[in-house]
């Protein structure tokens, strides 16, 4: 094991994960899920986050991320519960509104409830009667809702409930919710804004170049917080929040790495042609991994990568390792974790919150 | 009234279709509550999962938590499928409900995700009642509808939830989820459907309401029944009877689930289980002057309970009112017991659903469920 840095840490720990399991039962892949998060929580992970999405078979099985965390909140004391992210525009603001309150309520405050707007689930908003190219509209006036609601502003203005004086408010009452969200973009106008609203951003689309997309996201997120900051806005003095997602897959070597990813990449890259991404069909192997930022070999090897990674370190406030593919066994992910919090984070100056105090 | 429901209240007054044998008989017992307290959010939602956890151990075969929402004191759950989620964790066996989801402020295919999800996670321990809400306009307005229109949002998105539970493709003109033309198409050009699939979720739904078109509707759509609301010899009897009588014209293979939602309150005699009770079922006099329930805003706090279904006093009195309730005795193959009282501590509901399994259901023909036991549909 590593040893242990010390000083302030450079990030919190996260996983995330897309709840993958073809041919599997759904109940089997959640009680997986459920597991690996008591198993993170025990390696010292300050977080885990799960992807919502929509009317999948065997990849991306679970679109109720909220209530699979509810069951994970009587699992676990300490370890955050995130969403990264809930697909806003096909969500009723004011019901996930309450959704999220009563999980925050159930696990004492440990919500972070990451935003997109569905970019990677447009085939399923017709069937919730939506326009998935009106996802950014729906998504803007679901975040000013949920928001308001969150922070305890009055929901009917002027109504009031059954005859009594008090305003309709959201219930149970928990506005530090507001202080927890994160949003995905992919545009720069929108990461500034973020910003300035003093949201965190996520960032580690696995498409997404980190030096010539994410870092640029990260920098008008950044220049965005620090104007709400200098404008006695925001957060002054806190570090603009962001999230990075990074696939991380250590292993003896190189080799045995790339060949456990092996199957799972050649599902992964159907998916991105099906979606128009043709141009990533023909790259090698090396070179394809390489561009969907996949972190892989020795756990030396990664932490050499990870270093190197151009909008990771100094930027991310939380960085999050995927450590699950599409055909990977809930051993080999829980062994992957292991690696990450005793090998992997120490050696990029992260350690458990519970070492902190022991200095 | 329609002539429809004319011809239903009419062979409602005919002898019951499929007559229960007479209590003692073996029933499924239930608790539910409202999620009452003022304490903090996290204290009382724990608090809840306690009461699933020590029904467990009594050998309740189900509870239910009803949705309410914006309410600070007196039902304080608005999302009843989360808080289930972590009820499941701290138990093995007994079966989890809701009575009920208000169905008009959810989207339907978004809650049959949330239902397939936790049926899923909790290995098909899930009932779901489902109901149009409390008429109250400001609830409505929050979500932007119009409280008039509540029964017309609960028939069209019970038909979406009911297809999407049952596998149908998603996106069909019957569902309202085409747009331009296009419905929903996966890998491949296959329809979408909902995933995760469900396992039985379909035949484990119940509704709740006062009127006999709608319950004659759930009965058609196998829905269980669950009768709390409205004087029981006038109000429910009569729906108990629409719904045994639809349902054996639908499904005669096989009973209809009704349920007799009763307060249950044991305690040393009924003059002081009354008097504790009388404010919290003060709060509802309004709502029952308004229904045409109670004659006027002066009656007796015991004639409230009665109106109100209120099972109360020493435990062989809570028999013998039981034992003659005008639905659970004819009619009911359920009893699930609210066992919190606006006013309740936790301790008192525990107390309630203790009292309810070791002295008063055993008597009535219920026998407790072990760890062993399988889980039955409805």
């Amino acid at each position: 094991m590593t040893q242990l840095p010390t000083g302030p840490r450079p990030f919190k720990l996260g996983f995330l994960t897309h709840v993958h399991g073809p041919g599997r039962s759904a109940g089997d892949v959640y009680r997986d899920l459920v597991e690996t998060f008591v198993v993170a929580e025990e390696l010292g992970f300050d977080g885990g986050w799960v992807a919502q999405h929509h009317l999948r078979a065997d990849y991306g099985r679970l679109p109720s991320p909220l209530v699979l965390l509810g069951a994970v909140a009587m699992r676990t004391t300490r370890i955050e519960l995130g969403t990264a992210v809930t697909v806003l525009p096909l969500e009723g603001p004011l019901r996930l509104a309450e959704d999220v309150a009563v999980l925050d309520a159930l696990s004492n405050g440990r919500v972070q409830l990451g935003l997109g707007s569905g970019g990677a689930n447009t085939e399923a908003f017709s069937a919730f009667g939506h326009h998935a190219d009106q996802r950014h509209a729906r998504f803007d006036t679901s975040l000013d809702r949920l928001r308001s609601a969150l922070r305890g502003d009055p929901l009917v203005p002027g109504a009031t409930l059954q005859g009594n004086r008090a305003p309709t408010l959201l219930q149970p009452a928990r506005p530090g919710l507001a202080q927890r969200l994160w949003q995905a973009t992919s545009d720069v106008g929108r990461a500034r804004t973020v910003g300035t609203t003093g949201d965190g951003l996520l960032l580690g689309t696995a498409v997404h170049d980190p030096r010539t997309v994410q870092r640029p996201l990260a920098e008008a997120h950044r220049a965005g917080w620090e104007e709400a900051a200098a404008n006695g806005n925001g957060h002054p003095g806190e570090r603009p929040r962001a999230g990075v997602i990074r696939a991380v897959f250590p292993a003896a070597d190189r080799r045995r790495a790339r060949d456990d990813l092996a199957p799972a990449l050649e599902i992964h890259r159907r998916a991105f042609v099906r979606h128009g991404l043709t141009e990533l069909s023909s790259l090698s192997g090396e070179d394809y991994l390489a561009r969907i930022n996949v972190h892989y070999g020795h756990p030396d090897e990664v932490v050499e990568g990870l270093r190197a990674d151009p909008a990771l370190l100094g930027l991310a406030t939380y960085f999050v390792p995927v450590v699950q593919h599409e055909v990977s066994s809930l051993d080999d992910d829980l062994r992957r974790l292991e690696t990450v919090a005793t090998e992997i984070a120490p050696a990029l100056g992260w350690r458990p919150q519970s070492l902190v105090g022991a200095e | 009234m329609s002539a429809h429901t004319q011809a239903l209240q009419a062979s409602a007054n005919l002898s019951p279709a499929q007559p229960l044998p007479p209590l003692p008989r073996p029933f499924h017992l239930g608790f539910f509550t409202h999620v009452h307290g003022g304490q903090d959010a996290t204290a009382l939602y724990r608090g809840v999962v306690e009461l699933f956890v020590a029904a467990e151990e009594l050998g309740y075969d189900s509870g239910w938590v009803a949705q309410h929402h914006f309410h600070t004191e007196h039902g304080r759950l608005p999302s009843p499928l989360v808080l289930l989620a972590a009820a499941a964790e701290r138990t093995r066996r007994i079966e989890l409900g809701t009575a009920i989801v208000t169905l008009p402020f959810e989207d339907p295919l978004r809650l049959a995700e949330d239902v397939a999800v936790l049926d899923a996670l909790i290995g098909g321990r899930l009932q779901l009642g489902l109901g149009s809400g409390a008429p109250i306009a400001a609830e409505f307005a929050a979500f932007g509808q119009d409280v008039a229109q509540r029964r017309v949002l609960f028939d069209e998105k019970v038909r979406v939830l009911e297809d999407a539970l049952a596998g149908e493709p998603l996106g069909g003109p019957a569902n309202g989820g085409t747009v331009d033309g296009r419905t929903g198409q996966g890998d491949g050009g296959l329809p979408l459907v909902l995933q995760p699939v469900t396992d039985g979720l379909s035949g484990r739904l119940w509704s709740s309401s006062t009127r006999p078109d709608e319950v004659g509707r759930a009965a058609r759509a196998g829905h269980g029944l669950l009768l709390g609301v409205g004087p029981a010899g006038t109000v429910q009897q009569q729906l108990a009877a629409v719904h045994r009588q639809v349902w054996a014209e639908h499904w005669p293979r096989r009973p209809g689930p009704i349920a007799a939602v009763r307060g249950v309150f044991p305690g040393p005699d009924r003059d002081r289980v009354a008097a504790q009770l009388a404010a919290d079922v003060a709060l509802y006099l309004p709502h029952h002057v308004a229904a045409g329930w109670a004659p006027h805003a002066n009656i007796s706090t015991e004639e409230l309970l009665g109106l109100m279904n209120v099972q109360y006093g020493r435990p062989d009195q809570i028999v013998a009112s039981l034992s003659a309730d005008p639905v659970f005795a004819p009619y009911g193959t359920h009893l699930i017991a609210a066992i919190q009282a606006e006013s309740s501590s936790l301790d008192q509901a525990l107390y309630h659903l203790e009292v309810l399994a070791r002295d008063i259901a055993p008597a009535l023909g219920w026998q407790p469920r072990t760890d062993g036991d399988q889980n039955a549909s409805h």
